[in-house]
């Protein structure tokens, strides 16, 4: 018998991603802006996000924050106590945060009435990059300490954020970090991505972010 | 790593799709896979051989197409296709542009029963 050939023509992640039009749909009618921070293990995602809501909630606005780790909730307790309400989600071994998994965990933090919802996703430059979470906005962070090629490694992570923040920035003397050249590999996978540096640790470059995150609350 | 998670949301993909799910045995599935993706070939393949499928899936070939990045440069207004690197440089003019023709893809195109 001949083969009948059907025409399907329809996205793989289809499902995640009407959810995740769904959420942006959602997240739009409350005003909140949602940002979704990705990176390598390490890179200081957790770090950075308490001190930026440190200083936001310090500015008056509300944050909520969710959190995916493999196994612990140690960072969710971080966030915690930088003043905002946080929950973690626990993928149990999975590589990467889904739309559904936000859906979720939105019944845990009062984010309606939330300014901003920081989303930190779990530590991977690969996975994350293929699951839309409903975010405004895709922050990639890339430390010092990791190596200038790391965008021309992990080119469909760093193509997919909008801001990259280089973390770490302290460290750059120590480990012989050319900036350079890691802005123009940034810059070569995606020509459009606006490019921060930071130090949590040192409250370098933080108050910049913040200035350009407020200005794009409504 | 993800490629498992892939592998069967292309069978749930097919089962939404397929009106007459209880007569029909889905022989082969072809699917459009970008470079530019996040998804590995190799590794979908292997997973996607190695996840369990009921009888509407037995025995289902899994045929990938691999899509090459492509650009297009709003300066020179041509299209360039780029191998070997994910560096997104008009082959024309020498300008970078974030304007991705093609690479992003992660679709079922069509199947055979």
């Amino acid at each position: 018998m001949k083969p009948k050939i059907l025409q399907i023509r329809k996205g793989i992640l289809e499902s995640n991603d009407l959810a995740a039009q769904k959420l942006r749909k959602d997240f739009s009618q409350k005003n909140v802006l949602v940002i979704n921070v990705v990176s390598s293990p390490g890179s200081g995602k957790t770090e950075l996000l308490t001190i930026l809501i440190k200083k936001l909630i310090k500015k008056g606005l509300k944050v909520c924050a969710v959190v995916g780790d493999l196994a612990t909730d140690n960072d969710a307790l971080r966030l915690k106590s930088s003043g905002a309400s946080s929950y973690q989600i626990n993928t149990n071994g999975n590589c990467h945060l889904d739309a559904n998994m936000i859906e979720k965990s939105l019944k845990k933090v009062p984010w309606k009435s939330a300014d901003i919802l920081f989303i930190e996703n779990v530590g991977n430059l690969v996975c994350p990059a293929s699951y839309d979470l409903g975010e405004n906005m895709r922050i990639i962070l890339m430390s010092v300490t990791e190596g200038e090629d790391k965008p021309l490694k992990y080119p469909t992570m760093f193509n997919s954020a909008d801001i990259c923040i280089v973390s770490k920035i302290d460290l750059s003397e120590a480990v012989d970090f050319n900036k350079k050249l890691a802005i123009q590999n940034i810059t070569s996978v995606n020509p459009n991505i606006k490019i921060f540096e930071s130090s949590a640790k040192k409250g370098i470059g933080v108050d910049k972010i913040i200035d350009y995150i407020t200005s794009l609350i409504k | 790593m993800h490629e498992l998670s892939i592998a069967q949301s292309i069978l749930d993909t097919v089962r939404t799709n397929l009106r007459d799910k209880k007569t029909v045995i889905v022989k082969k599935i072809h699917i459009s896979l970008g470079v530019l993706s996040g998804v590995e070939k190799e590794s979908l393949q292997f997973n996607f051989d190695l996840i369990p499928k009921d009888k509407l899936f037995k025995n289902v070939k899994l045929l990938i197409k691999e899509n090459v990045l492509e650009v297009y440069c709003p300066k020179c207004k041509q299209k360039t296709k780029i191998k070997n690197s994910f560096v997104l440089k008009c082959a024309h003019c020498g300008n970078l542009t974030s304007d991705i023709v093609k690479g992003r893809e992660l679709t079922v195109d069509k199947i055979e029963i």
